[in-house]
């Protein structure tokens, strides 16, 4: 029986949990959430996510919402099929959880508000905060000029191979660099540049990219 | 013989006190070094080595060096199973899964409009930075619907993930025992029964009296 996201594919949230079902090969189907009419908001959803956003999952009757949470639980799920998103020893599950939080935390809130301000805001016909905008970026900066010197030493975030801390980034660069023009935020790094064309490669990764295409 | 396991920064701190109530929990015993933030300490060259953000905790066990509370938290509960409090990340999957459904909602819903509440109520004034009402306000109004859909949740179940403490309620004890302290705000919890109820709860353990013990005496 497959698993239902509940969803919709343009949403960074919903697509984190996408690609990692795509990695590890477990059968989905996104049930689609109409953000734009504020479907999320209404009692029949609220049950299944009480704070109103998506995704949520429903797998045989097993409900669970929160994105990284999610991913985490299906990676240790299917820990031996696909390739191990968690790293193999508890200190390497730690790197990988260091990594899962610093994207959650250090990285996620300036990217949200920066595609907000200057995406999302100006297609619903509002202005978006152009400073506010700029300081996020400039705080991007500082963030990626970190994750920089970490790539220096490591293939990926969390060691040498791809993990759920690699794979959470996924949809956040996707938007920086596409709908929010900040290629450069990218493209200036070497070492976040290689990175970034290494893991937006992945086939996983390209079938979300198609389902998504053919979704709109 | 040195204890291997060493957390920096210092007990005020909301995500240093984060681990110091984890590692209590888990009766792992801990060396706690200072940092001053004052002066700056923490985004000095030496302490970028362990925390490239220059963000407090960093933390050590024996050749493991790791940063972000909420991932420091994970490893002592994974490294340390058999010590302590045996439930508090869960001792099967879906147990898991709840605590990290909550784990998650804390940093992602519950964390940003305390957060800043905490720096605008707590903070800001001992470092004379002017409090902005308008940002107060906002905040305050943004928690109080999480603290809605809390309510409605602690109705159905003891604590968040189910019906014992775990990580995911020790995770909210930090910015909420601030926001209890300065006047005014604690109504927020106490005037919701259940949200009451929880905090009353959570606040009382052991582990955490100590982590104000340790707040109070380095102040």
């Amino acid at each position: 029986m497959a698993v239902k996201v509940y969803g919709t594919m343009r949403s960074a949230c919903t697509q984190r949990v996408m690609a990692c079902l795509l990695e590890k090969g477990v059968d989905f189907d996104v049930v689609h959430v109409d953000l734009g009419v504020g479907e999320q908001k209404r009692p029949e959803f609220l049950v299944r996510q009480p704070f109103g956003q998506v995704p949520a999952i429903e797998d045989d009757g097993f409900q669970l919402y929160e994105s990284r949470a999610i991913v985490r639980y299906y990676a240790t799920k299917y820990e031996d099929q696909g390739p191990n998103l968690l790293g193999n020893t508890l200190e390497e599950r730690a790197v990988v959880d260091q990594w899962l939080e610093v994207e959650a935390h250090n990285f996620n809130d300036l990217v949200y508000t920066l595609v907000l301000q200057l995406v999302v805001l100006p297609m619903m016909g509002k202005p978006g905060d152009l400073a506010l905008a700029h300081t996020c970026e400039q705080k991007l900066e500082k963030v990626l000029d970190v994750y920089e010197q970490r790539l220096s030493k490591s293939r990926y975030l969390a060691g040498d191979t791809y993990t759920l801390a690699d794979l959470s980034h996924l949809p956040g660069i996707r938007y920086l660099m596409n709908e929010a023009q900040m290629e450069h935020l990218v493209r200036e790094r070497n070492n976040v540049n290689s990175w970034w064309e290494d893991i937006s490669s992945r086939p996983a990764w390209k079938k979300l990219l198609t389902l998504a295409a053919a979704r709109f | 013989m040195a204890t291997p396991v060493k957390v920096h920064g210092p007990p005020m701190s909301t995500a240093v006190s984060r681990v110091l109530a984890c590692l209590l929990e888990k009766n792992v015993d801990f060396q706690l070094i200072s940092v001053n933030m004052a002066k700056g300490e923490h985004k000095k060259p030496e302490f970028l080595k362990i925390q490239p953000f220059g963000q407090v905790p960093a933390f050590e066990d024996g050749g493991v060096s790791l940063f972000e509370s909420r991932a420091i938290c994970r490893y002592i509960c994974e490294k340390y199973a058999d010590k302590g409090n045996k439930g508090l990340y869960g001792t099967n999957p879906l147990a898991k899964a709840s605590i990290e459904q909550w784990l998650e909602a804390e940093g992602q819903s519950f964390s940003p409009p305390s957060s800043v509440l905490v720096f605008q109520l707590a903070f800001a004034p001992r470092m004379k930075i002017k409090q902005d009402q308008v940002v107060i306000k906002q905040n305050e109004e943004k928690l109080s619907r999480v603290l809605d859909i809390y309510d409605k949740r602690l109705g159905e179940t003891r604590f968040l993930a189910g019906d014992e403490f775990t990580l995911a309620d020790l995770s909210h004890l930090p910015n909420t025992q601030y926001l209890v302290g300065v006047s005014g705000k604690g109504e927020l919890f106490t005037s919701r029964k259940n949200v009451g109820r929880w905090w009353n709860e959570i606040s009382s353990r052991d582990s955490w009296k100590k982590v104000v013990d340790m707040q109070k005496s380095s102040a």
